[in-house]
């Protein structure tokens, strides 16, 4: 069988799905197949190593940003020059962004969110994970095809030896969008939604001072700082750390707030920590009804005293 | 001759121009969608003369309404001289004199004269020293062109006058104003023959100057003068609280072209003057939103198609940005505080129709409908935990799809699902227990209104919405319908008229008043306070439950302090139209947080008394994000009574 194999790029190297899909087409390409891989963000040299029979590449995309059509276009022509019987893309944006455009324009039957794929009697046999995963979907789709494969879906495995063909394409650029600028992902950012504990603060921690001792808590604790509405409002904190309904929903194992009354807006933002520990000198605060341990304390005695705590372990 | 042919052509050129201009105008409106607006002739016109005879809405700002009337009636008394002079200089002998052109006709010209140069000083001054933020966006160039094109004309006509007076020697006492200029020429050395050379400039400074406004007048703001009346007439006579279908044949307005001859004719109509843009809650927290901005983006616009520009600019997105439209909260202000009654807000809403038809909204109002639409409520909760809040009451309410009720409770989401609001929710079941009132509820049968839905633009869902409450209802036996969410109130009042239901539907302040009065009800047991009172939009704008909360806050013994937002002119809390479900991030300042130190800024009101419970939600948030709870506490209408002693006891 002949598989393509169409490589996502990062930082003008080929990213890790797309060494996972050339191992998985290997094995769907079986003895006597070929494995071509579609290159278009980075130099052919980046992927000589990774054991496919020929690189297709267009030399004007090398080093040009990623650009949907232009790539889109780039694809088609590799298509239409390997003829394979199965295109393996990831299930990333640009498998998303690629996919449906190459699969109408070559007639080929399209299936996505791939777990397994293997190759049957004139037809490529998967299963996929549907409705989050709750549902698993399989399904026998006639040759030629184009799956996209769940990132992790393939091991990675050591690559076969060889020096692979590299196949120079021909594909019109496009018309129609201009890059103006790329934004890398902040490096300082912080995702609240992944911290395994959380020390929030409400506005019952009355003063902008405060915050400072309850960053340096938060470190000893090993827990990331975030805030309620009033707080974030306030300009104590940043956005990006605000729970609640108009801020993030997170699911910490710990979750630690102080000085939170715990409108029903901050409640749908964070119910469903694993566990609750609730600081407010309100013992009819709204939080005491979900929180699963709670302290009616004053926070400028509870912070010193949870602090020295902290230090002395 | 030749001076009467060559004012014959100069009011011919005149004229013509005029008609062009004014064509251009007017055309877009007369090929614009129908819609009927003829019905009640003499209400329309009874509604014409409050606002434009007696300047009712206009002088709801002082200043400004009084130098509006001093130059609307000085013009109206003017143009007898301007019948005059075009008179006399195209039909030979022509005079005013027989019906009094030279007595009380020249006396009031020379009086009103007077009193329009005061209302253009006061409309001078008002923009060169006090520049209300109202203006912020309006064209104020063109304004100062008209107070100039206005001066010539009256200026021109005292100084004519004068000179006559000079030249002929006919001094008289019904020319009072003009008499003293004249005295004043003679002193700075003007002699008859002069005054007749001076008469003739003044005369044709005069015409040309009349001609000049008439040319300019379709191209400005100032068409008012001739739109205004017909815009008045034609307002919207319907129901405040139900808005308008769709167009017939689309979703709702995605193309300048689908708005209706009278949206077209509030374009055309905007005097730019900004008082919808000083009333917008919107406005006011720093969102992207005017009023006026978007009427005139939208005219704007609309002319420049004329023109054959503008083909390619998209109206939604274009014209209007998706945020503006976004911003609303339907609270209706801009609606009502509008002198020539434009509807900024049911232009919004049409456009919100084609928005959520293209399945481009507002993330999290995304969430609150795919909750509608699954749940029946806004809040993500299920259907069937509707009536859990019953479960903390020692007695059951009633069912009211099985027995029949006198009162039937149409409690809403927010009263039945928010912590904040269930503690009142389950008190006003207690007092009305208490209080002997025969009622039910619909348990988990209730579904949302659909009130905000609309307004968000899903007509849709809207409709779903309500022929499920109907298909119950219609089931249930009852005499009338209670809610105490303003809201829901409107939805069931109002907006279920388009099903055919025209049910009785009252608001608990007044049940509660109701009860008050029969001795049902006492005073909470409370130190008496002041206090001050938000009215919510949807019970007092677009409903007219002004009294009912203002008589059960005297009845419950406190002393009422009175924002200076109330009543028709009360300040939203920023929660509705689909906002309260909402991102709120881009807020300068949220209008509740506004609100709330208008409320403190009054010095000696300690609650904040609400009738409505997204008021709850809204303004115990804002309490709190201030940080002013010590000073200032909301509280729900049901917290001023309790059930009278003498009854409970019985």
């Amino acid at each position: 069988m002949k598989v393509l194999v169409y490589a996502d790029v990062e930082a003008g190297q080929p990213a890790a799905v797309a060494r996972e899909l050339v191992t998985g087409a290997r094995a769907l390409a079986g003895p006597g197949g070929r494995v071509d891989l579609a290159l278009f963000g980075a130099d052919p040299s980046a992927a000589a190593d990774m054991g496919v029979d020929r690189i297709l590449t267009l030399p004007a995309l090398a080093a040009a940003p990623y650009d949907p059509a232009a790539h889109a276009a780039a694809l088609s022509a590799a298509i239409a020059a390997a003829g394979p019987d199965l295109v393996l893309m990831g299930y990333t944006t640009a498998g998303l962004d690629l996919g449906p455009v190459v699969a109408i324009r070559h007639d080929l039957g399209l299936v996505s969110y791939c777990q397994t794929a293997r190759a049957g009697d004139g037809a490529v046999e998967t299963e996929s994970q549907i409705y989050g995963g709750k549902l698993i979907a399989r399904a026998a789709t006639p040759l030629p095809a184009l799956l996209l494969m769940n990132v992790g879906a393939f091991a990675e495995a050591a690559p076969a030896p060889g020096q692979p063909e590299v196949v120079t394409l021909e594909a019109a650029a496009p018309q129609g969008l201009r890059f103006i600028d790329a934004t890398a992902p902040d490096p300082d950012a912080v995702d609240i939604t992944r911290a395994d504990r959380l020390l929030c603060v409400g506005r019952g921690i009355g003063e902008a001072d405060v915050i400072e001792e309850a960053q340096e808590v938060a470190g000893l604790m090993g827990a990331e700082l975030v805030g309620s509405r009033p707080v974030v409002d306030a300009g104590w904190l940043p956005k990006e750390r605000q729970v609640g309904k108009s801020g993030r929903r997170v699911k910490p194992a710990l979750y630690l707030a102080l000085g939170v009354s715990g409108a029903p807006e901050h409640i749908e933002g964070m119910g469903e920590a694993g566990l609750i520990v609730a600081v407010n000198t309100d013992a009819n605060a709204p939080i005491f009804d979900h929180a699963h341990y709670g302290a009616t304390v004053d926070l400028t005695d509870f912070l010193p005293a949870f602090r020295a705590a902290l230090e002395g372990r | 001759m030749t001076t009467q042919l060559a004012l014959l052509l100069l009011v011919a050129a005149a004229g013509a121009a005029f008609v062009w201009r004014g064509w251009r105008v007017l055309a877009p409106v007369l090929r614009a969608p129908p819609v009927a607006r003829t019905d009640h002739p003499a209400a329309r016109a009874a509604f014409v003369v409050q606002d434009v005879g007696l300047h009712r809405r206009l002088l709801n700002k002082r200043w400004s309404g009084v130098l509006h009337a001093l130059i609307f009636s000085g013009f109206l008394v003017l143009f007898t001289a301007i019948v005059q002079s075009f008179g006399s200089g195209l039909i030979p002998g022509f005079t005013l004199a027989p019906i009094g052109g030279n007595s009380w006709i020249a006396l009031l010209q020379d009086i009103f004269a007077v009193l329009i140069t005061i209302g253009i000083a006061m409309a001078a001054w008002q923009r060169l020293f006090w520049r209300p933020k109202r203006f912020a966006g309006s064209n104020s160039r063109d304004a100062w062109v008209i107070f100039a094109l206005v001066m010539a004309v009256a200026g021109t006509m005292l100084l004519e006058f004068a000179c006559h007076i000079l030249a002929t020697g006919q001094w008289t006492p019904w020319r009072p104003v003009s008499g003293a200029i004249a005295r004043g020429l003679a002193l700075a050395g003007m002699g008859p023959e002069g005054a007749a050379a001076a008469e003739r400039v003044f005369y044709w400074a005069h015409i040309l100057a009349v001609l000049a406004f008439l040319v300019y007048i379709p191209g400005s703001k100032h068409r008012h003068i001739l739109t205004a009346i017909p815009n008045i007439y034609f307002r919207n006579t319907g129901p405040r609280g139900a808005l308008p279908p769709p167009p017939a044949d689309a979703p709702g307005v995605a193309e300048i072209g689908q708005f209706d001859w009278k949206d077209k004719l509030d374009l055309i109509s905007c005097t730019e003057c900004g008082r919808c843009q000083e009333a917008c809650p919107a406005y006011a927290a720093g969102l992207p939103l005017s009023p006026k901005k978007v009427v005139m983006d939208l005219r704007d616009h609309m002319f420049a198609r004329e023109r054959g520009e503008e083909a390619d600019l998209p109206l939604i997105g274009g014209v209007i940005a998706p945020e503006t439209l976004w911003a609303c909260t339907t609270c209706r202000a801009c609606m009502d505080v509008c002198p020539v009654h434009i509807e900024p807000m049911t232009k919004i809403v049409e456009m919100r129709r084609s928005l959520v038809e293209e399945g481009a909204v507002e993330p999290m109002l995304q969430d609150a409908l795919a909750s509608l639409q699954r749940n029946g409520n806004s809040l993500g909760k299920p259907a069937r935990q509707r009536a859990k809040w019953t479960k903390d009451l020692g007695f059951k309410i009633k069912d009211a799809r099985k027995e029949p009720v006198d009162v039937l409770w149409f409690v809403g989401d927010y009263a039945s699902y928010d912590p904040r609001v269930q503690r009142i929710t389950l008190k006003v079941a207690e007092v009305l227990h208490a209080a002997g009132v025969d009622f039910g509820i619909l348990y988990e049968g209730e579904q949302n209104s659909g009130n905000d839905v609309r307004r968000a633009g899903e007509e849709g869902l809207f409709e779903t919405l309500a022929r499920a409450n109907i298909d119950l209802l219609d089931e249930c036996d009852f005499r009338r319908i209670m809610t105490t969410d303003p809201h829901s109130l409107n939805a069931l009042r109002q907006e279920y008229r388009l099903f055919g239901k025209d049910y009785e539907v009252i608001h608990y302040t007044q049940l509660l008043l109701e009860l008050m009065e029969a001795g049902r009800l006492a005073p909470a047991e409370a130190e008496p306070q002041v206090v001050t009172y938000h009215d919510p939009c949807y019970l007092g704008r677009y409903n007219g439950g002004f009294d009912a909360p203002r008589a059960l806050i005297r009845r419950a013994g406190h002393s009422l302090h009175e924002m200076g937002r109330c009543r028709e002119n009360s300040f939203c809390c920023g929660a509705g139209g689909g906002r309260i479900w909402m991102d709120d991030a881009a807020m300068a300042e949220r209008p509740s947080e506004n609100r709330i130190k208008e409320a403190l800024a009054l010095g000696d009101a300690r609650l904040f008394v609400v009738a409505c419970p997204k008021d709850t939600v809204m303004y115990t948030a804002a309490v709190q994000a201030l940080g002013v709870g010590d000073r200032i506490a909301v509280r729900d209408m049901i917290d001023l009574v309790r059930p009278d002693p003498g009854v409970a006891a019985a």
